[in-house]
């Protein structure tokens, strides 16, 4: 079943996760959180627009995951500003395959 | 631009044609007495790297008999050349030399041109350039039509501009050209082209680099970064390679510059656009400082891109990071922003002291600033931001950041000491 409360896509190269659950605007169904809806302004401002405002909060503009890939430049920004004025309730995950390993080794050899 | 060792170029010239002296690579010195003992004459040892002037720096040796072969294969799999560790010898038959010619083919960029260029030289094994210079009567140059190609009546017709006529020599010109065009060459090169008292023509050392974005379409030769380096890729290297593969979205470019850091005091290197990069790498080089690494992030890439290339930079056991961004008109500077905050407040959240120099100026440099003075708030790190006031006092940039490099090393072996 899938979380009522986590809003999660792919992006080009990584994954972006929403947790409703923290989102002072979805949470508490109301248009006017003290972020102003910073994620989407973010997007707006940085990305291209790949949210949109819905029932409260933070959605998907368009429903075909293969546009969301196309349309999201990656700008990060939606992250930064919910941390920043709203509630910190993004996450984007960029994958690097390697450098984990890569790390590892060089802490042994330290 | 991706370099094939001569060993491979020279085979690509044996498919179409184009003879070349006897010979085997190898890896260790044994290998190298048998490939000699079957050649049965004396042979050359040259060591397999990408630089040039291999023969004043030892990395080519001249031998008699098998077992020196061996002893020079041995001395040559040791040594370094020009700084580059030898894997490979090419085992060769010395060649009885009579004559020595310069062919290339080389893709002239400029606008009135913006095509191949054959350029053939009556003198050889010596660098074209200065030939031309000393003696243009010596070289000459044709422009191809990519579309029609070469044959061997422009082939003829070239070498009669340097008053030579050799249908072998034709032929090869006409093999280097298909080579440069079979395998999407940058540059092709033989130099020299041998005539040796036998009358036999043969191709006795070649260059040849390919064009990077071409690379998938040759998987044969194995070449896992391409990218213009006098080394094989490191395994961090390769990493950061998966930063630009099949991502064109601007450039992430990373390149290891120390990549067995034993000691303290190593920085990692950031730089925006190539030549603010180089001029803030000089100046922080001749402060004595030493780079970790050279990386560039221009053509406007995304902020995923920016903020891998930081995460592979503070992989290394690095006691700083510095930004040189100085200036950039293709860009907005506001995905950097993002991309750095986002990277060091996942790395340098435990690191306290670690300094950061974030020299950014350019598009959108106002409302930058702003995303990583907001941003970078509340790290136990010490960071300095600088904008458009000082893209052109590279010195005084580099003499901070030595300052702050200093306090960390100082703060860091107090706390050793205490520890």
């Amino acid at each position: 079943m899938p979380n009522k409360n986590i809003l999660t896509f792919d992006i080009k190269t990584g994954k972006i996760t929403i947790d409703y659950s923290r989102c002072e605007p979805a949470k508490k169904n109301i248009s006017n959180p003290s972020c102003g809806f910073a994620c989407i302004k973010a997007d707006r401002w940085y990305g291209r627009n790949v949210l949109k405002i819905e029932g409260n909060k933070p959605v998907l503009a368009n429903a075909d995951p293969e546009e969301i890939k196309r349309l999201c430049n990656e700008c990060l920004a939606c992250e930064h500003d919910c941390t920043e004025f709203g509630s910190d309730c993004i996450r984007i995950e960029l994958p690097f395959p390697g450098i984990d390993d890569y790390r590892k080794k060089m802490e042994r050899k330290v | 631009m991706a370099r094939i060792y001569e060993y491979q170029g020279k085979q690509l010239l044996k498919k179409v044609g184009v003879p070349i002296p006897k010979g085997e690579v190898v890896s260790t010195p044994q290998e190298a007495k048998k490939v000699a003992k079957e050649i049965g004459k004396p042979v050359a040892i040259k060591a397999q790297v990408w630089a040039t002037g291999r023969f004043k720096a030892g990395g080519i040796q001249f031998v008699e008999t098998p077992e020196e072969a061996e002893r020079a294969a041995e001395k040559i799999l040791k040594s370094e050349i020009k700084g580059l560790s030898v894997a490979r010898v090419l085992v060769e038959e010395r060649l009885d030399v009579d004559k020595e010619f310069y062919i290339g083919v080389i893709v002239d960029n400029s606008y009135k041109v913006k095509a191949p260029v054959l350029v053939f030289c009556t003198e050889g094994g010596v660098d074209v350039e200065e030939v031309a210079s000393r003696n243009p009567e010596r070289v000459a140059k044709m422009v191809v039509d990519y579309l029609r190609g070469v044959d061997l009546s422009d082939a003829n017709s070239l070498l009669s501009k340097v008053n030579l006529n050799s249908d072998e020599i034709s032929k090869a010109v006409c093999g280097l050209y298909e080579t440069f065009k079979r395998y999407d060459a940058r540059v092709a090169e033989i130099n020299p082209l041998v005539l040796t008292k036998g009358g036999n023509i043969l191709a006795a050392d070649c260059r040849i680099t390919l064009d990077d974005n071409s690379i998938f379409r040759h998987p044969e030769f194995g070449i896992k970064v391409p990218r213009d380096m006098e080394r094989e890729p490191t395994e961090l290297d390769k990493i950061a390679w998966t930063i630009e593969e099949g991502d064109f979205r601007g450039t992430g470019y990373f390149a290891q510059m120390a990549p067995n850091i034993e000691e303290e005091g190593y920085i990692g290197f950031h730089g925006i656009g190539g030549g603010g990069a180089m001029l803030g790498a000089s100046a922080l080089i001749n402060r004595g400082l030493k780079i970790a690494d050279y990386a560039d992030t221009s053509g406007d890439p995304p902020a995923s891109k920016v903020y891998r290339v930081i995460k592979a930079i503070l992989s290394q056991p690095v006691d700083g990071y510095i930004l040189m961004g100085a200036c950039l008109a293709n860009q907005e500077q506001w995905h950097h922003a993002h991309g750095i905050v986002k990277i060091l407040k996942e790395e340098l959240k435990d690191r306290f002291g670690f300094p950061v120099l974030l020299l950014i100026a350019g598009n959108k440099e106002r409302e930058t600033h702003e995303i990583i003075r907001n941003g970078l708030k509340g790290l136990p790190i010490q960071w300095e931001l600088y904008g458009r006031d000082y893209i052109y006092q590279t010195d005084f940039i580099a003499d901070r950041f030595k300052t702050m490099l200093d306090e960390y090393l100082k703060t860091k072996h107090k706390r050793k000491g205490k520890g």
